[in-house]
């Protein structure tokens, strides 16, 4: 099918009027922009027998607009658009993507060989934060490279759309519990573990931070925000075998002195800070307490 | 974890009907935005006001997640719902469709003001009943 697209610009105050007149024409759905204190609306309507009089009606409307909202003019501007096919075209953006020395992130309908040692991990990208491609992600992966060992148990806290525990796991974690505060995403860290096949492996649970998470584990990775991990950091220290690990990303580079000062105050020492553009990520190591 | 927001993109969608077909396509395609993800989901969170048209705002953020949150319908959805009818006058000059009281403008006014950009109940009541006469009903009173 081709469709008309529709823009008409407005004063704010008649825009609930536009918009009305567009569904009046036909329109299914609007895109909205605010411009300059007026408001840019978008319709479209599909180029048929029908569209000459639907455009006649939306122009014969937006004509009568001053009538009502005194001294507002709307101005219309119209382009046909070719079908595309809109449901796979954003695909285009993600390709199978190497990060550090093992690991690759590949969504579902990429096909990839993976070479020797290659460890791969099948995410799709949706509403929860966590394909790769942000460099708090993609350098959080690079630190549990050297991070994680054969056997451990890990809390990953914010696990968004569950990268890091897959990580975690397909790295050689024995047990990998990970915990969100967002409905959404534990949904999505708990498909993309199934589609990864670490059901075994991988528990994801719905909770605030670490709260009643059991004294025991080897590492806590989390990739949050500066003022979550300083809340975090007593947890973390309470749940942490003698020389556990703990990771933190998504820190921005202001916060990190921050950050540092009060893993030394928690009994931790760093191990590791990784700068990337804007933003830091932390290794540390629970040395007292 | 640590978002940095790329694009804010507002829309207005059938509830629990949108489709990858424009505006949702188009408007969420260029920025690389998982469609069915949010067709599935928007359809999902909306089916209970089938009928209705619902603008939603989805913050997209740098790696292309996104999340979204739905507001009040447009006015003059809201007023076709209150007055019982289907379709707005094509002549709102000369042929009436109905009547609205200002009790009624108020509630949608009421509905709408935290969508508006307004705090002002007087102004949001202009706009509404603005709509409303461009749609061919008066207001009463």
């Amino acid at each position: 099918m081709k469709w008309q697209e529709i823009s008409v610009t407005t004063p704010l105050e008649a825009g609930e009027a536009v918009a009305g007149l567009f569904y009046e024409a036909g329109a299914q759905g609007l895109v909205v922009e605010d411009k300059d204190g007026r408001v840019v609306l978008r319709g479209y309507l599909p180029r048929d027998e029908t569209l000459k009089a639907r455009l006649r009606d939306l122009q014969e409307g937006l004509k009568a607009i001053g009538r009502f909202f005194p001294g507002c003019r709307a101005e219309l501007s119209s382009r046909s658009l070719e079908e595309e096919d809109w449901a796979s075209a954003w695909k285009a953006y993600f390709k199978p993507l190497k990060i550090g020395r093992h690991l690759v992130v590949k969504p579902s309908w990429e096909e990839y060989s993976p070479l020797p040692g290659e460890l791969v991990m099948e995410l799709d990208p949706g509403m929860a934060f966590g394909t790769g491609t942000h460099p708090t992600t993609s350098m959080a992966l690079e630190m549990l490279e050297d991070l994680i060992e054969p056997g451990d148990v890990v809390y990953d806290v914010g696990t968004g759309s569950g990268i890091l525990a897959i990580a975690c796991a397909l790295l050689g974690a024995r047990t990998v519990i990970a915990v969100d505060n967002d409905s959404v995403a534990v949904r999505t860290a708990r498909e993309n573990v199934k589609r990864n096949g670490l059901e075994g492996k991988v528990k994801v649970r719905k909770g605030d931070l670490l709260q009643g998470f059991p004294a025991g584990a080897h590492v806590v990775t989390a990739n949050i925000v500066a003022d979550v991990l300083l809340a975090l950091l007593p947890q973390a220290a309470g749940v942490l075998l003698p020389n556990g690990r703990l990771l933190l990303g998504g820190i921005i580079a202001p916060r990190a002195p921050e950050l540092v000062a009060a893993l030394g105050n928690h009994g931790f020492t760093v191990t590791e800070e990784k700068r990337r553009g804007d933003w830091v990520a932390l290794a540390a190591m629970k040395t007292k307490g | 974890m640590a978002k940095k927001v790329a694009a804010v993109v507002k829309l207005q969608v059938p509830a629990g009907k949108a489709t990858p077909a424009p505006p949702v396509g188009p408007a969420l395609g260029q920025h690389g935005v998982n469609i069915m993800a949010f067709v599935k989901e928007f359809n999902e969170r909306t089916a209970g006001q089938a009928g209705l048209i619902i603008p939603v705002e989805i913050t997209i953020y740098e790696d292309r997640s996104f999340t979204f949150i739905t507001k009040t319908p447009p006015a003059a959805v809201l007023l076709k719902k209150a007055l019982g009818i289907e379709t707005a006058s094509g002549e709102p000059n000369r042929k009436k469709v109905g009547k609205v009281s200002r009790a009624t403008i108020r509630e949608i006014a009421e509905q709408k003001m935290k969508d508006l950009n307004t705090t002002n109940i007087e102004a949001a009541m202009r706009m509404i009943e603005g709509t409303a006469r461009s749609m061919g009903i008066e207001v009463e009173g």
